[in-house]
C-alpha cells in the first residue's frame, strides 16, 4: 500500500531525518572523542542538526521565526565558537594538551582520577608461515608508538 | 520606648559591623556595645508595666504578596515572657565580653563580630512577633555560635560545631513546617481572614477556634523537633556536653545561658498557647522525659571528669526542672518553671564564665588536675561556691525559688486534682524529681570540694596564679547581685511574668484538667466539638486574663 | 511592753545579719584580728532582745494575748484564679482543692458539678515573723549560747588566717538560727533550715585544706539534703492538702484601684485584726492558726496527716542527726570546737526538735505517726550511747552524746503529751547549756593539747587545767543526770513522761521505750565519766605536739565555760522551782502558753510531782550513780577490770560493733553510695556508646548514601555529557512511550 503524502510533509520529513542524523553524529562525536576541538566541532554538528530542523518547521508553518531563530543562533554559534577557542587555547596553554581527560577537577574530593589504562596488548600474532626477509627491514613501530593516544 | 527596642536590638549587629582594628580596639568596641545594650534592656524592664503584652511594640508590613494576602510583618514587641529573657541576654553579653577579653588571643576583631551578631540573633528571638522573623533570628543565631565554636573552640572544636549547627538545624526545620502548618489552617479555617503570620493573632484565632485533636499532636510533635532538641530534652541532649566543652567560655556561656531557653520559649509561646489540647495530652510523657532529664543528667554529671561536661551535663538536668515546670501545666508550676529560664541562665552562665577563669589559669579542665586551690585563688572560689549554691537551689538565692515553686505546681498536679489514671504516675515523677535536687547538691558540691578543697597540689609548671582581677570580678558582682535579689525578692519577677504565662498557657491549663467531655472529644478526633466545652474554656480563658 | 514585740523580733535577726555584712566587707583588709568585736555586740544585743522579748511575750499573756505575728514583705505571690478565690474554699479533704469557679456555675450548675474546672489556690508567701513561748524560749538559748561562743572563740581561733571568715559564718549562722525559730511560714522554715545547714558546711568545712574537715562538710551537707528531701515532700503535701503554708492566720483584703492600676493587696496577719469582722476580706486559715485548732479534727483522721509526718520526721532527723541520718554529726567534729558546742550541740541539731514540737497538733492528729517518733528518738538514743561507749576521740563522744540526748527529746515529743512536749524542750534547753558546756570545754583540751584530742594520747589534766577540770567536771554531772544538776531536771521529766505514757497505753511500744530509756540513762553516765576519768584523771600524759601550749587557757576561754557551768548548775532546778517551764498544777507554764500547744493543756490537768514520777526520780539516779560508780571502778580504780570487760566484749564481737559505729557508715556507702556511683559511670558509658551513638548513627546514614552515589561523580567530562544524553533519551522515551 501506498502512503501518499502531502509533498511539503515529505520535504519536512526529508529536512528532519538529516537534522537528526547530524545531531546524532555530533552527539556520537561529542561523547566518544577527547580532542576538545573534535567535541567542539561536534557540538557545533549538533547546534546545526537542531537550525535544520528549526528552518524545517519553520518553513512547514510558513513561519519565518524558525529561520530567523537560526540566523540568531548562527550569530551566537559564530560568538560561542570564538569564545570556545579562546577557551580550548588557554587550557591548551595550561597543560599543553587538548585531551579533555586532563581536566578532571570536578569531581567529588575522595574519588580517584580517571587514569587510562594502556590497551591490552594484542595476543602475539601466531607463528604464521612467511617468507623469507628480502630487503630492509621496514622500521619497527614499538608497541608504545603503535598505541595512539585517542585524540 | 519603640525605638529603644529596635535600638537596642540592633546595636549589637550595628557594631559588630563597625568593629575593627586591633585587639584592644575589637574588644573594647564590644564592651561598650554590649553595655549600651544592657542599659538600652535595662531601661525597658524599668519601663515595663505589669501585665504589657505588647510594649514597646513596632509593626511593619514587611513584604506582602497577593494583595497582603501573605503578610509577613516586621513585628517585634515585648511582653512579660519575653522581658526577663531580654535582659538575661543583655546581661550575659556583657559578661561573655568579658571574659572573653584575655582568654581570646588570634582573630579578635572577627571574634567579636560574630559575639555581637549572636547577640543580636538572641535578642531578636525573644521579641520577635512573627513567626517568619522569629525563625529568622532563631536559625540566625546558630551561624555566629557555629563559627565562634568552630573557629576559637578548643581541640574537637569543627566535629562539635558541625554536629551542633546540623542537629539543631534538623529540629527546627520540622518545627518550620509545623509553624507553616498552623498558620495555612488558620488561613483555611475559612473565618475569612487574611493569612497572617503575627503569633499575637494566630494564638488568638487558634484560641478562639481550636484545631482538630489530631492535627494538633501532629503539630505538636514537629515543633517538639525543634525546641526539646534545642533545651536539650533527654534524649536529644548528647550535642550539648560536646558543644559547651569545645565552646571557647563566651560561647558556652551565651549556649547555656541563653540558647538553651529558646526550646523552652518555644514551648511557653507556640506549643502550649496553639496547640493546647495536644500539650495536655502529651503531658504525661513529657514529664516523663523531663524527670528523665533531671535523674539522668545529675547521674552522668556525677560521672564527669572534665570540669566543662559536668556543668554541661548539669545543664540537662536544670532544664529538665525548666520543663517539668512547664509542662506540669498549672500556674504555679509555669511560674516556677519560666523562672527557672533566667536562674538557670544566671547561675550556669556564671559557672561557665568561672570555669573560663580557671581554664585561663591552670590550661586545664580535667577536675583531677585540680585541688586546694582555694588557698590560691580565694576570690574565685568564693564566686565558685556561691554559683554552685545558686545552682543546686540554696534557699535565699534564685534556684531555690524557681525550683520549689515548680516542685509545688507538680505536687498540685499529682496530689491536689481530680484522680486520673495518670496520677500515680504524677506521684511518681514529682518524687523523683524532688530526688533530683539531692542528687544536685552531691555533684555540685563534690566538684567544688575536689577542686577548691583539701591540700594544694602540687603542680608542674610554675607560673604564678593570679587571683580574679578586677574585671573578673566585675562580670561577676552583677550575676550574683541579680541572683540574691531574685532569691530575695522574686515577686518583683514573678509580678511582670504572670500574666503574659497565664495569657499564653491559660487553655493549656485547662485542657490538662482531667474532664470527661474532652476525653470523648479526644477519642472522636474530627466529631463537632461540644459547645458547652467550648464555652467552658472560653469563660476560663476570661478569667486566666483576669488581672 | 507589748508593742515592742515587733521590734524586737526583727531586732534579733537583724543584729547578727549586720554583723556578719560588716564583718565579711571589712574583715579581710580593715577588722582582721578585730572582727570578732561587731560580731560579739550585735549578738550580745541580739540577746538582751530576746531576754526583753521573752518579758514582753510573758506580759502579753497575761493579757491573753499569746501569738504575735509580724508581717515584713511579700516574698512570692501566684494569684489564684479569679479575685479571692484559693485557700479559704479549699477542701480539707483528700484530694483537695476541687472549688467550683463561681464565674463557670452561672453557665450551666450541671455540667459545672460534674467537672468544675479545678482552681489553682492562690499561692502567696510573705516574709513573716512571730513570736511565741517556744520562739521566744528558743531564742534566748540561741542568743544567749552563741553569745558565749564567739566570746569564746575570739580566744580560739585566734591566729587563724581566716579570723574574720569564722565570724562571718558564725554571725551569719545567728542570724539563720534565730530566723529559722522566728519565722511563720512553712517555706521560710525551710530556707532558714537549709541556710543554717549551709553555714554548718562552711564552718565543718573551715578548715577546707584538711581533707577530712571537706569530706566531712560535704557530707554533713548532703546527708542534710536527704532529710530535706523528706522534708520538702512533707511541705508540698501539706500544702496540696491544706492550701496554705502559713502558720498563723491571714485575712487578705483586696482594694481595687480606681484608675485602671493593679489592685493593690493588704494582708492582715494581726490574730486580733484577723478575727475583727469589721476588717473586710478573705481569711486563709494557717496550719496552726486559731481556727483549726479549734476544730475537732483540725487536720483530718487520713493516712495524709500520717504521712506529712514521718515526712516531717525525715527532716528533723536529717538535721537532727537522728537515726539513720545521723552519720555525718559525729563526723562534722572535724570543725573548730566553738563551732561544734554552738551548731552541733547546743542549736542547729535542735531544730529537728524545735520542729517537731512546732508540729506537735499534726503529730498529734496521728498516732502511730508519734510512734515512730518516739521509736526512732529511743532507738537513736540507745544506738548512740552504745557507739561511745568505746570511741577514743573525746569530741566524738560528744557528738555521740549529743545524738543519744536528741534521741531523749525526740523520745519526749513521741509521746504528744504535754509533760513529754514541754520535757523535750526542757531538755533542749538544758542540753544547750551543758552540751556547748562539754564541748567548750573540750575546745580547750584541744587547745592545751596542741589539737590533739584522742583519748589515748593524753590525761590526768586535772592540775593542768583547773578551771576546765571543774567546769568539764559540772558538765559531766549535768549530762549525767546527777541532782541538782540541769540534766536531771529535765532527762527526769522525759523519762517520766515516758512512764506516763506506758501506764496509760500498757502493750503499747512506750514500755520498752521506757526501759531503753532508763538503760540508755545508766549509759550515759558511764560513757560521759569514762571520757571524764579518761581526760582528768589517773597519771598526766601530754602528747608532745602540745609544746608550750600545756596550761590553762586564757580567760577570754574560761570565762564562758564558768559561766554555762554555772547555768549547768542552776537553769534545772531554777525553771523546777519556779514552774516557768514545767508548770505546775494550777499554772501551765511559759511554754504551754505557745498557741498550737493549747490544745494538750486540757488532756492533763492533774500532772505534776505525782508518785510515779518520784519513783522515776529515784531510778534515774540510782542508775546514773551507778553508770558513774562502774566508770570510776574501770577507770580509775580497776583499769585490769575494763580490759577484761572490753575482751569479753571483743570475743562476743560487741566491742567491734560499737566501736565500728554499727558499720552504719559502711553500710550506707555499700548500699547507698556505691551503686548510684556506678550507676553514674554506666550512665555516663551508655551516654557516650548508646544514645550519642544513635545520634551519629542518625548522622552516617546520609553519608553513607552519599558515598555510594559519589563515584559518579569522576570528573570526566563526558561522563557526564554521556548520563546527560541518556537522561533526555530516557526522558523522551517516557514521553513518546
Amino acid at each position: 500500500m501506498k502512503i501518499t503524502m502531502p509533498p511539503e510533509l515529505v520535504a519536512l520529513q526529508s529536512f528532519l531525518a538529516i537534522g537528526a542524523v547530524l545531531f546524532g553524529v555530533g552527539l556520537i562525536g561529542f561523547l566518544s572523542r577527547r580532542n576538545m576541538i573534535v567535541m567542539f566541532l561536534s557540538a557545533e554538528m549538533m547546534l546545526q542538526g537542531v537550525s535544520l530542523s528549526l528552518v524545517a518547521w519553520g518553513r512547514y508553518h510558513n513561519d519565518l521565526g524558525g529561520q530567523m531563530l537560526v540566523i540568531f543562533i548562527i550569530a551566537v554559534a559564530a560568538c560561542e565558537a570564538a569564545i570556545a577557542l579562546a577557551l580550548v587555547l588557554m587550557l591548551f596553554e595550561r597543560k599543553g594538551n587538548l585531551d579533555i581527560a586532563v581536566w578532571q577537577e570536578l569531581r567529588e574530593s575522595n574519588q580517584p582520577p580517571f587514569e587510562e589504562e594502556p590497551p591490552e596488548s594484542e595476543e602475539a600474532p601466531a607463528d604464521w608461515p612467511h617468507l623469507t626477509r628480502s630487503g630492509v627491514l621496514p622500521k619497527s613501530i614499538s608497541e608504545k608508538e603503535s598505541y595512539r593516544r585517542k585524540v | 520606648m519603640k525605638t529603644l527596642l529596635l535600638a537596642t536590638l540592633f546595636l549589637p549587629a550595628v557594631a559588630a559591623t563597625l568593629t575593627g582594628g586591633g585587639r584592644m580596639q575589637a574588644r573594647c568596641w564590644a564592651l561598650v556595645a554590649s553595655l549600651a545594650t544592657l542599659v538600652g534592656a535595662i531601661v525597658l524592664v524599668a519601663g515595663f508595666p505589669i501585665g504589657a503584652e505588647d510594649f514597646a511594640g513596632t509593626h511593619w508590613h514587611w513584604f506582602a504578596a497577593m494583595d497582603k494576602a501573605l503578610d509577613i510583618q516586621f513585628s517585634v514587641g515585648l511582653d512579660g515572657l519575653s522581658l526577663w529573657l531580654f535582659a538575661l541576654t543583655a546581661l550575659l553579653l556583657v559578661v561573655a565580653v568579658l571574659v572573653s577579653w584575655e582568654a581570646i588571643k588570634d582573630q579578635e576583631s572577627l571574634y567579636y563580630r560574630f559575639l555581637l551578631l549572636l547577640g543580636t540573633g538572641m535578642l531578636g528571638v525573644f521579641v520577635a512577633r512573627d513567626i517568619i522573623l522569629f525563625y529568622l533570628f532563631f536559625e540566625f543565631t546558630l551561624v555566629p555560635l557555629f563559627f565562634l565554636i568552630g573557629i576559637w573552640g578548643s581541640e574537637q572544636r569543627r566535629y562539635a560545631a558541625i554536629k551542633f549547627f546540623l542537629f539543631t538545624l534538623a529540629g527546627s526545620v520540622l518545627t518550620l513546617l509545623g509553624l507553616l502548618t498552623i498558620v495555612l489552617w488558620d488561613w483555611n479555617s475559612g473565618s475569612g481572614h487574611p493569612m497572617t503570620f503575627s503569633i499575637p493573632e494566630l494564638t488568638a484565632h487558634l484560641q478562639a477556634h481550636s484545631m482538630p485533636y489530631h492535627l494538633q499532636v501532629w503539630l505538636f510533635l514537629a515543633l517538639f523537633a525543634g525546641f526539646a532538641i534545642k533545651v536539650p530534652l533527654f534524649p536529644l541532649h548528647t550535642w550539648l556536653p560536646l558543644a559547651h566543652v569545645e565552646a571557647p567560655a563566651a560561647g558556652s556561656i551565651l549556649l547555656a545561658g541563653v540558647l538553651l531557653k529558646i526550646g523552652t520559649y518555644g514551648f511557653l509561646r507556640f506549643s502550649l498557647p496553639m496547640l493546647p489540647d495536644a500539650a495536655a495530652a502529651c503531658m504525661p510523657w513529657m514529664l516523663w522525659l523531663s524527670v528523665a532529664g533531671i535523674l539522668y543528667g545529675a547521674l552522668v554529671a556525677l560521672a564527669q571528669t572534665d570540669l566543662k561536661r559536668l556543668i554541661a551535663y548539669s545543664s540537662v538536668s536544670h532544664l529538665g526542672f525548666c520543663m517539668l515546670g512547664i509542662f506540669a501545666l498549672n500556674r504555679v508550676a509555669l511560674q516556677g518553671g519560666a523562672l527557672q529560664m533566667i536562674n538557670h541562665g544566671l547561675s550556669t552562665g556564671g559557672l561557665f564564665a568561672l570555669v573560663g577563669m580557671l581554664y585561663q589559669r591552670y590550661h586545664t579542665r580535667r577536675i583531677a588536675d585540680f585541688g586546694g586551690i582555694a588557698r590560691e585563688v580565694p576570690v574565685l572560689a568564693f564566686f565558685m561556691l556561691f554559683m554552685t549554691l545558686a545552682s543546686i537551689g540554696l534557699p535565699g538565692l534564685n534556684g531555690f525559688v524557681g525550683e520549689f515553686l515548680l516542685l509545688m505546681g507538680m505536687f498540685q498536679r499529682a496530689w491536689g486534682t481530680v484522680a486520673t489514671e495518670w496520677t500515680v504516675q504524677y506521684r511518681v515523677i514529682s518524687v523523683l524529681a524532688v530526688s533530683g535536687v539531692v542528687l544536685g547538691a552531691w555533684y555540685m558540691l563534690s566538684l567544688v570540694a575536689r577542686v577548691f578543697f583539701g591540700p594544694l597540689r602540687e603542680r608542674k609548671h610554675t607560673e604564678p596564679i593570679t587571683d580574679l582581677t578586677l574585671r573578673e570580678v566585675a562580670a561577676l558582682v552583677p550575676l550574683c547581685l541579680v541572683i540574691v535579689w531574685i532569691g530575695v525578692q522574686p515577686k518583683f519577677f514573678l509580678d511582670r511574668m504572670a500574666p503574659a504565662i497565664d495569657q499564653l498557657t491559660g487553655q493549656a491549663m485547662c485542657a490538662a484538667d482531667p474532664k470527661e467531655e474532652l476525653a470523648q472529644r479526644r477519642k472522636g478526633a474530627s466529631e463537632q466539638r461540644n459547645e458547652e466545652m467550648d464555652d467552658i474554656l472560653k469563660s476560663a480563658m476570661e478569667i486566666a486574663r483576669e488581672p | 511592753m507589748e508593742s515592742y514585740i515587733p521590734k524586737l523580733l526583727i531586732l534579733i535577726p537583724t543584729l547578727p545579719l549586720l554583723a556578719a555584712v560588716v564583718v565579711a566587707v571589712l574583715g579581710k583588709r580593715v577588722l582582721r584580728e578585730q572582727s570578732h568585736w561587731p560580731v560579739a555586740l550585735a549578738l550580745a544585743g541580739s540577746c538582751l532582745a530576746s531576754v526583753l522579748l521573752i518579758f514582753a511575750v510573758q506580759q502579753a499573756q497575761k493579757n491573753h494575748r499569746h501569738e504575735h505575728v509580724v508581717r515584713l514583705w511579700t516574698w512570692a505571690a501566684v494569684e489564684g484564679r479569679g479575685a479571692g478565690s484559693g485557700g479559704q474554699e479549699a477542701n480539707t479533704q483528700y484530694p483537695a482543692l476541687i472549688t467550683k469557679n463561681s464565674v463557670l456555675s452561672t453557665k450551666n450548675s450541671a455540667l459545672i458539678t460534674k467537672n468544675s474546672v479545678p482552681t489553682t489556690p492562690a499561692f502567696r508567701m510573705d516574709i513573716v515573723l512571730r513570736a511565741d513561748s517556744l520562739t521566744a524560749i528558743m531564742l534566748g538559748m540561741v542568743t544567749f549560747i552563741s553569745t558565749l561562743v564567739v566570746i569564746y572563740a575570739s580566744g580560739y581561733i585566734h591566729g587563724d588566717p581566716g579570723y574574720w571568715r569564722f565570724f562571718a559564718y558564725v554571725a551569719l549562722f545567728v542570724f539563720s538560727m534565730t530566723m529559722l525559730v522566728s519565722v511563720s511560714n512553712f517555706v521560710l522554715l525551710y530556707v532558714f533550715w537549709e541556710a543554717v545547714g549551709l553555714c554548718s558546711y562552711l564552718l565543718i568545712g573551715f578548715w577546707f585544706e584538711k581533707p577530712a574537715a571537706a569530706a566531712a562538710g560535704m557530707k554533713a551537707f548532703l546527708v542534710n539534703r536527704v532529710g530535706d528531701f523528706g522534708f520538702a515532700l512533707g511541705v508540698f503535701l501539706l500544702w496540696t492538702t491544706f492550701g496554705t503554708l502559713d502558720f498563723h492566720d491571714s485575712k487578705v483584703q483586696t482594694i481595687p484601684a480606681a484608675d485602671g492600676h493593679a489592685a493593690t493587696t493588704v494582708v492582715h496577719v494581726d490574730p486580733q485584726a484577723v478575727e475583727n469582722p469589721e476588717i473586710p476580706g478573705t481569711v486563709e486559715h494557717g496550719i496552726f492558726g486559731h481556727w483549726r485548732l479549734a476544730q475537732e479534727h483540725p487536720f483530718g483522721e487520713g493516712s495524709v496527716v500520717t504521712a506529712i509526718c514521718l515526712l516531717l520526721l525525715v527532716g528533723a532527723c536529717g538535721k537532727s542527726a537522728q537515726f539513720p541520718l545521723h552519720v555525718w554529726l559525729p563526723d562534722a567534729m572535724e570543725g573548730p570546737s566553738p563551732v561544734s558546742a554552738l551548731i552541733h550541740a547546743a542549736t542547729m541539731v535542735t531544730a529537728g526538735v524545735y520542729l517537731i514540737a512546732r508540729c506537735t497538733p499534726l503529730y498529734a492528729a496521728s498516732l502511730y505517726a508519734q510512734e515512730v517518733v518516739s521509736t526512732i528518738g529511743g532507738f537513736t538514743a540507745l544506738l548512740a550511747a552504745l557507739i561511745a561507749l568505746t570511741q577514743t576521740d573525746l569530741k566524738r563522744i560528744l557528738a555521740y552524746s549529743t545524738v543519744s540526748q536528741l534521741g531523749f527529746m525526740f523520745l519526749a515529743l513521741g509521746t504528744g503529751s504535754q509533760l513529754g512536749v514541754t520535757a523535750g524542750m526542757f531538755h533542749l534547753f538544758t542540753h544547750a547549756f551543758f552540751k556547748a558546756l562539754l564541748f567548750l570545754g573540750a575546745g580547750s583540751v584541744m587547745h592545751a593539747m596542741g589539737g590533739v584530742i584522742d583519748l589515748r594520747e593524753f590525761g590526768g589534766l586535772r592540775r593542768k587545767m583547773p578551771i576546765t577540770h571543774w567546769t568539764f567536771l559540772f558538765g559531766c554531772l549535768a549530762l549525767s543526770g546527777i541532782i541538782p544538776f540541769a540534766g536531771f531536771w529535765s532527762k527526769d521529766a522525759i523519762l517520766a513522761a515516758v512512764a506516763e505514757k506506758a501506764s496509760e497505753a500498757p502493750g503499747s511500744i512506750y514500755g520498752y521505750l521506757s526501759y531503753g530509756a532508763m538503760f540508755t540513762a545508766f549509759l550515759t553516765a558511764f560513757y560521759t565519766f569514762r571520757a571524764y576519768f579518761l581526760a582528768f584523771h589517773g597519771e598526766e600524759r601530754i602528747p608532745k605536739e602540745a609544746g608550750h601550749h600545756a596550761h590553762e587557757s586564757p580567760a577570754v576561754m574560761t570565762g564562758p565555760l564558768v559561766i554555762l557551768a554555772i547555768g549547768a548548775l542552776t537553769v534545772g532546778a531554777y525553771f523546777q522551782w519556779t514552774g516557768d517551764f514545767l508548770g505546775h498544777k494550777d499554772h501551765p507554764g511559759f511554754l504551754m502558753q505557745t498557741p498550737s500547744l493549747t490544745a494538750l493543756q486540757t488532756e492533763v490537768v492533774a500532772e505534776g510531782s505525782g508518785p510515779s514520777h518520784l519513783t522515776v526520780a529515784l531510778i534515774s539516779t540510782v542508775v546514773a550513780l551507778a553508770g558513774i560508780g562502774l566508770a570510776w571502778l574501770f577507770y580509775i580504780a580497776r583499769r585490769d577490770l575494763a580490759e577484761s570487760a572490753a575482751k569479753l566484749a571483743k570475743s562476743l564481737g560487741l566491742y567491734t560493733l560499737s566501736h565500728g559505729k554499727f558499720f552504719i557508715d559502711e553500710i550506707d556507702r555499700a548500699l547507698i553510695v556505691r551503686p548510684l556511683e556506678a550507676l553514674a559511670v554506666l550512665l555516663a558509658q551508655i551516654d557516650r556508646s548508646v544514645i550519642d551513638a544513635v545520634v551519629n548513627a542518625f548522622g552516617a546514614f546520609p553519608r553513607a548514601l552519599g558515598a555510594t552515589f559519589r563515584p559518579l561523580q569522576g570528573g570526566l567530562v563526558q561522563f557526564y555529557a554521556l548520563v546527560m544524553a541518556l537522561s533526555v533519551l530516557a526522558l523522551l522515551g517516557t514521553l513518546l512511550w
